[in-house]
């Protein structure tokens, strides 16, 4: 058995190897001074500069992330309502044909969502822009939140709001002292991968976004297509920055909510 | 009471159901039979049985049948080398991370190493083989979508895998089973709900991919996806893109009926 | 008696909306500061009644009164009566502190208020200094106690105990069995206690209710039920016994097993069919000649404080003897009881009907 572990860590290294040598190939050329990704001439922090004086691109990502922001906050909310009710939903059928339809947008490709949601927002006469971005990011956003918060409804023990009605809590306290603390960690895992959709997002926004308005993905599409750039290293650069901190503090807030939360019910 | 408050929870959800998917799917089949000018026709429905869509259907899914054949060849066997390390969260972690990067990031970069003079191609003239147009070929296009589809392949075999009971492998070698007849009767059966899912995760996708067909296959490549943008975003002809539409979410039902997951075994 | 009453039960049926009958127009009464057991199988009925006075669950049809006033519809939220689950439904985002204030806090009680009662609460399930630990830093028994603090703080009229005990390891559950039956003498409140476990049941109740299909089979003190069965059911739930078929020649003879004996039940028809019971412990084992009754041991376990033994006689009744003399299996041997050992069940006789007829002879010299 020994002397076949070697075989595992090389073909796990040459995997690794192939997943992150792109990145680092990107974030290697932002300090070139040299002006392609090819031949590395010289180490410069000019990239980085033009990127901070460009204030159209700080527009944008500051559109991304207000987006963002918004629209996990809100799909955040209607996805633990929607959660709620589908746990307590009585007949099986009904909530059975909730769960299908909830995920339908999970599975459904991004060209579909998008051409689909271009076509309803033509219809009722929303202009393409902030509001459509807007709406179409809490709209696929919301599926996201309610199966991350399903499974800590189902695994909480129905007796822990009959002891909360027990001790003399109304239906506004069980829900806003017992349910919603004992979700949390659903509702913040939730919360947390709308938002990474959300500045992920290329395709839908790409459909339904119109010519003032752009967020970082459709703005980083428009200027690969017209070839390289090293403005675009040094931005990809700081995002890759950005997502290891997001990744890394997702993790230490989850870590220590599973501590309390996790564990589970009364019963061992 | 309490079923007042149920149904308070209910409306927003259910608008969202309404508004959001319901009315979509029914606005894209409504769509798909209207022409250009607004008259009532199954004509959308009768090109895509031309010989151009026909050719290009069967080239969108060869490509998705690659794309997916690939990256389960290289996912199963990394998740399952993953699962018995001994840094297993790490190295999942480590997985998933590139795929929370901005997909347009991973694609732009791709430009770079495949261009002309890029990383790869320096890499073919060092071993001798010499300079090649790698960039917007079906290779690169292949070779990029596969790069971003593996974490979504890996991580429900990984999830799959790492369920199966310890246990059930020491059975099987106890009874007299080799390595390989343990992982052809044994693990691979009992994993295979993992292997489907995560093929769900890719085929589809594949199927509908537009931007990297953009940037990465230069046009050479049409997938539905592409064509569906097309003619929603370029030629304007929304009965057609809507016609190409229904036909992929036809097609996503039926995989997803098809490789259906049906839960045993795996605890 | 109304009065006294602190819970009453009036022809109350619970049924499901897919007509499965789990309480079939139960009627009784629960007397203030007394310990209760509701005694029965799973399914029986027992934790359904436990929710309809906890008010997590409505009842069909009829009745159920707290105080003398009808109580049906007044939510859980606001019933006086706290409950301790059998999973002990303690909330894991709090610590054990919170876990137990978090009623007072529902009622707004000042701070300090909170911090005496809490602090009182972990003393009597001595926990004191256990404040500030997290629920899933607690072990079965401590967790148990948890649950019966918080209940306990509320300071209620009744505390409801569905199966508390049942998560817990044998030891820690005779230990438990005392100390509840000690709390509850402290508290001078009422118990109500739901057990599947009959033993449990016998140690510690004041009363109990055997449950069966919807339906209290028989209530009331340990010793009745477990001395004057009313039924099969009862006899065979509670402790183990001889039940076989007889027939009461006269009030004081019963004939079994091909003969007749002395007995002390009356009041019966003459010739009627009926059951006998006898419980293990009550049959001696003697010489075959010396026996009144002669049966082949089949088989024989060693139980430690006893031998119990399975014998069969001529007429292929089973005898299940429990001794601490030792028998040799395949021997023949005799089995002697006195008259009090035999009792005798009138079939399908209600409970009812069976207080009617003891208090009809109950005069007549009935006793022991």
């Amino acid at each position: 058995m020994k002397k076949k572990s070697l075989w595992p860590k090389v073909y796990l290294a040459f995997v690794f190897i192939v997943l992150y040598a792109p990145i680092f190939y990107l974030t290697f050329y932002s300090f070139n001074s040299g002006g392609t990704m090819n031949d590395f001439e010289g180490f410069t922090l000019d990239w980085y500069k033009e990127l901070f004086q460009d204030t159209r691109l700080l527009i944008i990502v500051l559109n991304t992330i207000i987006i963002a922001l918004l629209s996990a906050a809100i799909s955040t909310i209607i996805g633990v309502l929607g959660a709620l009710a589908i746990v307590y939903m009585k007949k099986r059928a009904a909530k059975n044909a909730l769960l299908s339809l909830n995920n339908v947008l999970i599975v459904s490709p991004d060209v579909i969502i998008g051409a689909s949601f271009l076509i309803l927002f033509t219809i009722i006469g929303i202009k393409l822009g902030f509001t459509s971005v807007l709406l179409s990011h809490v709209a696929f956003s919301i599926p996201i939140v309610v199966i991350m918060v399903l499974p800590k409804l189902q695994e909480m023990s129905l007796s822990l709001i009959d002891a909360a009605r027990d001790l003399g809590a109304s239906h506004w306290d069980v829900l806003s002292k017992v349910i919603l603390p004992y979700i949390s960690p659903g509702i913040f895992a939730g919360f947390f991968l709308a938002l990474t959709y959300s500045l992920d997002d290329f395709a839908v926004t790409f459909f339904v976004t119109g010519n003032g308005f752009t967020t970082l993905s459709v703005e980083i599409y428009s200027l690969a297509r017209r070839g390289i750039s090293l403005n675009i290293n040094a931005l990809s650069t700081l995002l890759f920055l950005f997502t290891i901190l997001l990744v890394i503090g997702y993790y230490f807030i989850t870590k220590r909510n599973g501590r309390t939360a996790g564990a589970g019910g009364g019963n061992e | 009471m309490e079923n007042r408050a149920r149904k308070l929870y209910l409306i927003p959800y259910v608008l969202w159901i309404g508004l959001f998917v319901v009315t979509p799917i029914l606005l894209v089949v409504y769509y798909s039979f209207f022409d250009l000018n607004g008259n009532f026709t199954v004509a959308n429905y009768e090109k895509l049985f031309t010989p151009v869509y026909i050719k290009m259907i069967l080239s969108s899914f060869w490509y998705a049948f690659l794309i997916t054949a690939f990256c389960l060849l290289i996912a199963y066997p990394a998740a399952y080398f993953i699962t018995k390390s001994k840094y297993k969260q790490l190295l999942l972690l480590l997985i998933i991370l590139p795929s929370w990067i901005n997909l347009l990031l991973k694609a732009y970069a791709f430009l770079g190493i495949f261009s002309t003079y890029g990383a790869a191609n320096s890499f073919l003239e060092a071993v001798g083989i010499g300079t090649r147009q790698i960039l917007f070929t079906d290779f690169s296009f292949v070779f990029v979508a596969v790069y971003i589809f593996i974490p979504f392949m890996l991580l429900p075999i990984f999830n799959a895998l790492d369920k199966l009971n310890p246990t059930l492998i020491d059975a099987s070698r106890d009874l007299g089973a080799s390595a390989w007849i343990t992982f052809q009767k044994v693990v691979f059966p009992l994993t295979i709900d993992g292997v489907k899912s995560g093929v769900q995760a890719v085929f589809i996708p594949a199927l509908s991919l537009f931007m990297i067909t953009r940037l990465i296959a230069g046009n050479r490549v049409i997938t539905l996806g592409t064509a569906i943008e097309q003619h929603f975003l370029i030629t304007q002809d929304w009965g057609m893109g809507s016609a190409i539409a229904v036909f992929l979410i036809i097609t996503m039902v039926v995989i997803m009926v098809v490789t259906g997951t049906r839960k045993r075994g795996v605890q | 008696m109304a009065e006294e009453a602190i819970i009453r039960f009036d022809q109350v049926t619970k049924q499901y909306d897919d007509d499965t009958i789990v309480l079939n127009n139960v009627s009784f009464e629960i007397e203030r500061g007394k310990f209760y057991t509701l005694l029965g199988p799973s399914g029986c009925g027992k934790t359904t009644i436990l929710r309809l006075i906890a008010g997590f669950t409505e009842a069909s049809k009829g009745d159920i009164y707290f105080n003398g006033k009808r109580m049906n519809n007044v939510p859980a939220n606001e019933r006086q009566v706290n409950t301790v689950f059998q999973d002990y439904a303690l909330f894991p985002h709090l610590n054990v502190y919170e876990n137990v204030a978090f009623g007072l806090r529902i009622k707004k009680m000042k701070k300090a208020e909170i911090d005496r009662r809490v602090n009182e609460a972990l003393r009597f399930v001595n926990l004191s200094g256990y404040e500030s630990r997290e629920i899933t830093e607690m072990s079965g028994g401590q967790r148990q106690r948890v649950a019966i603090a918080r209940a306990i703080v509320n300071e209620p009229e009744v505390i409801l105990l569905d199966e508390p005990l049942s998560a817990l390891d044998l030891k820690l559950r005779t230990e438990m069995q005392y100390e509840l039956r000690d709390l509850q003498k402290r508290l001078g409140i009422t118990f109500i206690f739901v057990t599947h476990d009959q033993e449990e049941a016998l140690a510690m109740s004041d009363e109990i209710f055997v449950i069966n299909e919807g339906r209290i089979q028989q209530s009331g003190t340990p010793t009745d039920i477990y001395d004057e069965p009313i039924n099969r059911f009862v006899a065979d739930f509670i402790g183990e016994s001889n039940i076989v078929p007889g027939k009461m020649i006269r009030d004081f003879e019963v004939e079994f097993a091909g003969k007749r004996f002395e007995c002390v039940d009356q009041g019966l028809n003459q010739n009627e069919p009926v059951e006998v019971v006898i419980r293990p412990e009550d049959l001696e084992i003697t010489t075959w000649s010396e026996g009144k009754i002669q049966v082949k041991v089949a088989s024989q376990l060693f139980r430690g404080v006893h031998y119990e033994m399975l014998c069969y006689d001529e007429s292929k009744n089973e005898w299940l003897v429990h001794s601490t003399k030792k028998a040799t299996v395949g021997d023949e041997i005799g089995l002697n009881f006195g008259p009090e050992a035999i009792h005798v069940m009138r079939l399908g006789e209600t409970e009812e009907e069976f207080d009617k007829r003891l208090e009809a002879y109950q005069g007549a010299g009935y006793g022991k």
